[in-house]
């Protein structure tokens, strides 16, 4: 955490000298203890296989296109069906394990234009979708199965 | 050669990014239920910024201020779906009768 506060400060600052670095080290020596010690944030180290991120950069790449299809979808929609949509609101249930995973689906849903997650409790999704064709197969989308394949 | 067509392809991007989110308050309009009109504003927070920030970054080259851009996607990325979860759930848990709005469906 302290490295990724001190990367965070030389970047905005933009400039190396020993002043910025001294000054870099005591506000993030700061943060550091104040999230430990007030948010109660915990880092933790875990050891990754090389196939593991090499999904993870896969996903994320997933990740970008889906989002910039979705929303040229959605910009189709906008001016070719207006207010005669088809919004849906779906309930299902993901089989992911790990809170974590679960998580990174419902950012991922919701980064997607179309689709909101609306509720994500005990494995338990709900999703507002804007038109009834952007909700089909929701339930086993593309980054579930990478999700999955992540958490092997 | 290359720094022209560089440059034409960032003011393409960013023109494309106008566009999308032109297209983006035209949905607010167009769209009448706030979740609706909440995926219209999504596509300015991904299409629109990531065409806008692409261009700005073409057409400024590689440099620190390009680095910056990209910590402000991260930034967007990360924080943008947790406010929509926030407002589309207190949309859901507050409104009398949502099947009015939109079809319910359990899978």
């Amino acid at each position: 955490m302290f490295i990724l506060f001190f990367a965070l400060w030389l970047l905005m600052a933009g400039t190396m000298t020993v002043s910025t670095c001294l000054w870099g080290a005591a506000v993030s020596g700061m943060l550091c203890w104040y999230c430990r010690r007030t948010l109660g944030y915990q880092w933790q180290w875990r050891r990754y296989t090389i196939r593991q991120l090499w999904s993870a950069v896969c996903y994320l790449w997933n990740l970008l296109l889906e989002m910039l299809k979705a929303g040229v979808v959605v910009m189709k929609l906008i001016y070719t069906r207006g207010r005669n949509m088809e919004p849906k609101l779906i309930w299902f249930d993901t089989t992911l394990q790990s809170n974590r995973s679960r998580a990174v689906l419902a950012n991922s849903i919701t980064l997607t234009a179309g689709t909101i997650t609306v509720e994500a409790q005990n494995g338990r999704f709900c999703v507002h979708a804007l038109d009834a064709s952007l909700a089909e197969n929701i339930e086993s989308c593309q980054f579930q199965k990478q999700l999955k394949e992540l958490e092997a | 050669m290359v720094h022209n067509l560089v440059t034409v392809i960032g003011l393409a991007s960013l023109l494309f990014g106008v566009f999308v989110f032109f297209t983006a308050v035209l949905g607010l309009y167009r769209f009448d239920y706030v979740l609706n009109r909440m995926h219209a504003a999504a596509v300015g927070d991904a299409l629109g910024i990531f065409c806008i920030l692409i261009g700005l970054i073409l057409l400024h080259g590689w440099s620190l201020s390009a680095a910056k851009t990209i910590l402000i996607f991260l930034f967007l990325w990360l924080t943008s779906p947790v406010a929509s979860h926030l407002i589309a759930e207190m949309e859901v848990c507050t409104i009398s009768n949502i099947k009015k709005e939109c079809e319910v469906e359990e899978r």
